[in-house]
């Protein structure tokens, strides 16, 4: 996201500081122009594309078009049952603009996944970049941040992958034979799968390639 | 949607996913040796759920659907109706016997891509029941169990298919134990003859006499209503995946 708001104040408090020291390095921000030194723009963003796609998976099952949702538009508009599987995924872009700026996309839970029904689902995840090199299948409610290592994605990098998306992919399995079998009354209280909150941070970092 | 609140910003709401900006960092001010100390990120939060099917299975005696005597709790469950010393009297009837008709409500309910179906096994032993011819059947409503019904002999049924379904709605079906008790009776005659010939001394050659008699008896079967011992329709379900694996 542009740092639009930001800006001002932070533009203010650079050439202040540029003043005093007379030499400020920003690794962020939007153009603006001052008297001396000239402070060189930076652009670090997250952009959705797309909506969140559900697709049954299901072995056993002729595949067939993409799972709707609730009016919530984050539940899917199924019931999974044992032997049922699904993928849930959504892309994203990441915009790096400005010299000297790398970052590097952290997947983390800000509320733990409920995977109910106990022990009848299993939930892991996959971040694929851009030029398609894609993470080691993770428990869904496990960080994993991309790329690994000492690796940092560059502003070079994300121009040359363009207008090519990131994705999360998270896959459901429910495995087992047996139906959950439930009284009447509780047909209408049936569980629902949660995923958690999921965030999906695009950080900069000052550490790995490229910085000494 | 439940995203999480954001800390600086939110946009696009109602997605899986939604942006939020923060500084982490605001060491504005640069150092002696002129480094910006800022870091920034940008985030996108949401979650997602899938509902989970269910399935239901009962039996009982006709009620309205969800209130029947018993439900099962697990998959492959089998469930026991229980009759017998409730209609003895009425099947033992008067002396030329009765009949009797039972019938047994299942409920039933498998969401997403299972199928259910079940299986009907009598026990029926000893007694009045024992002693009568019975017939299971599957009519099409409570009402239609009667002992004159002409509903379907069978022992199984399949309510749901693997064709994949959101409902909720219970699918009940009924069965119906019909009963004839018709006492044994019989009679019995019995004829004997007795034939001798006369000693009388000094007169030889007397001729033989013969006598015969009968007698008869009325044979019939004695059951007591009040000892009549409890019988049994058994009901074992299961849910399959389409292509019939479980």
């Amino acid at each position: 996201m542009r740092v639009r708001h930001a800006l001002s104040l932070a533009a203010s408090a650079l050439v202040v500081a540029g003043a005093a020291t007379g030499l400020t390095y920003a690794s962020w921000g939007q153009s603006a122009a001052v008297a001396m030194p000239v402070i060189r723009p930076g652009t670090l963003d997250l952009q959705l594309v797309g909506t969140p796609t559900w697709t049954e998976t299901s072995g056993d099952v002729t595949p067939g078009p993409t799972l709707g949702t609730r009016p919530d538009r984050v539940t899917a508009n199924h019931l999974a049952t044992p032997g049922d599987s699904f993928t849930l995924r959504q892309q994203f872009r990441t915009v790096l603009e400005g010299e000297n700026v790398a970052a590097r996309v952290t997947v983390r839970w800000d509320a733990p996944p409920d995977l109910a029904p106990a022990d009848g689902v299993t939930a892991t995840y996959v971040v694929t970049m851009p030029d398609g090199t894609a993470s080691a299948p993770a428990a869904v409610g496990v960080p994993v941040t991309v790329p690994g290592g000492t690796d940092n994605v560059t502003a070079a990098e994300a121009a040359a992958w363009g207008t090519a998306p990131w994705s999360v992919t998270v896959t459901l399995r429910y495995p087992g034979t047996a139906a959950l079998v439930v009284a009447p009354t509780a047909v209408a209280s049936a569980p629902v799968t949660g995923l958690g909150t999921v965030v999906v941070e695009l950080a900069q970092v000052r550490d790995g390639d490229g910085f000494p | 949607m439940t995203a999480g609140a954001p800390v600086a910003a939110r946009r696009r709401p109602h997605r899986w996913l939604v942006a939020v900006v923060v500084l982490l960092a605001a060491g504005l001010v640069g150092t002696a040796t002129g480094g910006t100390l800022a870091l920034w990120r940008d985030e996108l939060r949401g979650t997602a759920g899938m509902p989970v099917g269910v399935a239901v299975f009962g039996i009982g005696a006709p009620a309205a659907p969800g209130s029947l005597a018993q439900y099962a709790t697990a998959d492959g469950q089998t469930l026991t109706f229980t009759f017998g010393p409730a209609q003895a009297a009425a099947l033992h009837g008067g002396t030329t016997g009765g009949a009797v008709a039972v019938p047994v409500q299942v409920d039933s309910l498998a969401q997403g891509r299972r199928g259910l179906s079940y299986t009907v096994t009598p026990s029926i032993s000893g007694g009045i029941f024992g002693a009568s011819r019975w017939q299971l059947y599957k009519v099409p409503s409570a009402a239609a169990c009667t002992t004159s019904t002409t509903g379907t002999v069978a022992t199984t049924s399949v309510p749901w298919s693997t064709a994949y379904t959101s409902t909720t709605a219970l699918v009940s079906e009924y069965w119906c134990l019909v009963a004839r008790f018709v006492p044994v009776t019989g009679t019995h005659t019995n004829t004997a003859t007795v034939t001798g010939t006369p000693v009388v001394p000094g007169l030889a050659g007397q001729a033989p006499l013969t006598s015969a008699d009968t007698w008869s008896a009325t044979a019939r079967q004695t059951l007591d209503p009040a000892a009549e011992p409890t019988h049994r329709l058994t009901f074992t379900f299961a849910t399959s995946r389409p292509g019939g694996g479980r």
